[in-house]
C-alpha cells in the first residue's frame, strides 16, 4: 500500500510477518506500530495481544477489513489505539493518524509519568506525616515526663526546706537549754574551778554559740525559699545607709557608693540581705591595715548590674564555684566567724529572681568584684529630680 | 490577815531548764515570792483549782505561761480560763519562742498581760524578774 517511501518526518519499516515485527519491536526504536489483523503467521486478536506484549508503551493502529468493526472494537479492547479500515484510507490521512497516535502515545506516557511521580510523592508525604505524628507521640510523652520530674523535684525542694526550717527550728530549742546549762554551772563553780576547766567551758560556750549561729544562717537559707516576696519602690541608697548602720564597719574600713544608686521597684527585703551580706563579706574578710568597699548599681535593660568591689585578699579561681555552696567557707572552723551560708543564700535570693551572680577575683591580693544583675519592675524617678509627696 | 499576803508565781512550762532558768534569776534578783511550777495546762489547771489531789493555789498569785506545750498549750490554757469564773480575772503573762504573729494576737485576744519574747534566754529571765518584781510591787493583784 504504502511501500518503502518517506511520507514527510514519518520513516516506515514494512515487514510481512508478526514474527519479523516482534523481533523489531524488541530491538525497540519505533514510535508507532501499523498492524494488520490477518498476517500468513498469525490471525485476529492474538496479533494484537502478542504485538502488544512484544512493546506495550507504543502505540498500536490496527488494519481492519471492510466488516471487521466489531473485531476492531475488540482489539482496541486489547489495549490497540485506533483502527482503520482497508479500503477507506486516504493517502494523507494515513500519516495524520500515524503522528496523532504518536503524540497521543506521548502524552498518555507523559500523564502516566507524572500520576507514578504523584504517587511517588503522595506515599512520600504519607511517610512523612507518619513520622511526624510518632514524634509528635514522642514529644507528648517527654513533655509530660519532664512535667512530672519538674513537679516531683519541685517538691522534693519544698520538702528540703521544710525540712531545713523544722530542724534548724527545733534544734535550737535543746541547744539553748545546753547554752543555759553551760552558763550556770561556769557562774556556780566560778570559785573552784581550774584554770583548764574554765577554758574547757569557754570553749564549749564558743561550739554552742557557733552551732546557734549555724542553725540561725540555716533559717535564714529555708526562709529565703518560703517568705512572701514583697514588691516595693527600693531605694537602694537608702538601703545601702541602711546596712552600714548595722553592720558598722570599723574605722579602717571606708565603704563608699560609686556613682548614684538606682530607685527601683522589686523585691527590697532580699536585695538588701543580698547587698548586706556581699558588703559584710567584704569588710569581714578584709586583712590590711586599712581597705576599701566600693558599691555600684547601673541600669541595663530591665535589670540593674550591682557592684560590691574591695581591695582585700581576693578568691582564687579554683575557689569561685565553691564559696557559694552550703556550708562552704575556705577559713579554718574556729578562724572566723562566718558559718558558710551567706554567699549561699546571696546566690539563692539572686536566681530566685532570675538574676545571675559572678564573682571576679584573681585571689592575688589585689581584690574581689562581685557582679550581679538584679532585674526591676520599673524605675521610678531618677535621684536628683524632686520627689512629689 | 492584815498583813498583805505574799504574791505567788505559778510558772507553766515544759522545758525543766526553762523553768530552772526563771527560779535561779528569781534568787540572783533575790525575789522572795514563791514560784509554783507546773508541766502544761492541764497540770496548771489542777494547781488553780485543787484538783487532781494538788492543793489550791492562794490568792494573789500572777502567771507566767509558755505556749508549746503538750497535752494542753497556752492559748488551749487561756481559753478555758477565761470562760471559767473563777479563774477568768487571772493575770498571765506568756514567756515563749514563739514570735508568730498568730500566737501574739491570739493571746492578746485572751487577755494577756504582756508578751515576753525568749530570744536570748539569759537575758529573757533576767529582764522578765525585773519586769515580774516591779509588776508584783506596783500593781494591785486581784484578790
Amino acid at each position: 500500500m504504502f511501500s518503502k517511501e518517506k511520507t514527510g518526518s514519518l520513516e516506515l519499516t514494512h515487514v510481512l510477518h508478526l514474527s519479523e515485527a516482534l523481533n523489531l519491536l524488541a530491538k525497540g526504536g519505533f514510535d508507532v506500530v501499523l498492524l494488520d489483523m490477518g498476517l500468513p503467521d498469525e490471525h485476529g486478536l492474538d496479533t494484537v495481544r502478542r504485538a502488544r506484549a512484544a512493546a506495550p508503551t507504543v502505540p498500536l493502529i490496527v488494519l481492519t477489513g471492510l466488516d471487521d468493526e466489531a473485531l476492531a472494537a475488540e482489539a482496541m479492547q486489547e489495549g490497540a489505539q485506533d483502527y482503520l479500515i482497508k479500503g477507506e484510507i486516504e493517502n494523507r490521512a494515513l500519516p495524520r493518524a500515524l503522528r496523532h497516535s504518536i503524540e497521543r502515545q506521548r502524552m498518555q506516557l507523559a500523564s502516566d509519568r507524572i500520576h507514578a511521580e504523584v504517587q511517588a510523592r503522595t506515599h512520600e508525604l504519607n511517610e512523612a506525616n507518619a513520622q511526624l505524628r510518632a514524634e509528635i507521640v514522642a514529644r507528648d510523652a517527654a513533655e509530660r515526663e519532664l512535667r512530672t520530674n519538674n513537679q516531683r523535684l519541685s517538691r522534693s525542694n519544698r520538702d528540703l526546706e521544710d525540712f531545713a526550717y523544722v530542724a534548724s527550728h527545733d534544734l535550737k530549742t535543746p541547744l539553748t537549754g545546753i547554752n543555759s546549762l553551760a552558763e550556770w554551772l561556769e557562774e556556780d563553780l566560778r570559785e573552784s574551778l581550774s584554770e583548764e576547766s574554765r577554758e574547757i567551758l569557754g570553749l564549749m560556750r564558743n561550739r554552742i554559740n557557733h552551732m546557734g549561729k549555724l542553725l540561725d544562717d540555716l533559717l535564714t537559707y529555708s526562709r529565703a525559699g518560703r517568705t512572701d516576696t514583697e514588691i516595693g519602690e527600693t531605694n537602694v541608697a537608702a538601703s545601702v545607709n541602711r546596712i552600714l548602720e548595722v553592720l558598722a564597719p570599723a574605722a579602717h574600713i571606708t565603704v563608699r557608693v560609686e556613682g548614684e544608686l538606682p530607685t527601683i521597684v522589686t523585691a527590697s527585703a532580699q536585695l538588701e540581705q543580698v547587698l548586706r551580706n556581699l558588703i559584710d563579706n567584704a569588710i569581714k574578710h578584709h586583712d590590711k591595715s586599712t581597705g576599701e568597699v566600693v558599691v555600684s548599681g547601673r541600669r541595663l535593660g530591665d535589670f540593674v548590674e550591682f557592684r560590691v568591689r574591695d581591695d582585700g585578699p581576693g578568691i582564687l579561681p579554683e575557689f569561685h564555684d565553691k564559696i557559694f555552696q552550703l556550708f562552704q567557707t575556705l577559713r579554718r572552723r574556729d578562724e572566723l566567724a562566718g558559718t558558710g551560708m551567706g554567699l549561699a543564700v546571696v546566690k539563692k535570693l539572686v536566681e530566685q529572681q532570675n538574676g545571675r551572680i559572678a564573682v571576679h577575683s584573681r585571689g592575688d591580693g589585689t581584690g574581689t568584684e562581685f557582679r550581679f544583675h538584679w532585674p526591676y519592675l520599673s524605675a521610678t524617678v531618677d535621684a536628683g529630680e524632686p520627689t512629689h509627696a | 490577815m492584815l498583813e498583805p499576803k505574799t504574791a505567788q508565781l505559778l510558772h507553766v512550762e515544759d522545758d525543766n531548764i526553762c523553768l530552772m532558768g526563771m527560779a535561779r534569776a528569781f534568787v540572783a534578783a533575790k525575789i522572795s515570792n514563791p514560784i509554783v511550777f507546773a508541766h502544761d495546762g492541764i497540770e496548771a489547771l489542777e494547781i488553780l483549782r485543787g484538783t487532781n489531789g494538788r492543793t489550791r493555789l492562794s490568792h494573789p498569785f500572777l502567771i507566767l505561761l509558755d505556749l508549746n506545750m503538750p497535752r494542753m498549750n497556752g492559748i488551749e490554757f487561756l481559753q478555758v480560763i477565761r470562760k471559767d469564773d473563777e479563774l477568768k480575772k487571772s493575770i498571765v503573762f506568756v514567756l515563749t519562742t514563739s514570735g508568730a504573729d498568730k500566737d501574739k494576737a491570739a493571746a492578746y485576744t485572751l487577755g494577756v498581760a504582756g508578751y515576753i519574747l525568749k530570744t536570748n534566754p539569759g537575758n529573757a529571765y533576767l529582764e522578765t524578774t525585773t519586769l515580774l518584781d516591779t509588776y508584783l510591787r506596783v500593781v494591785e493583784l486581784p484578790a
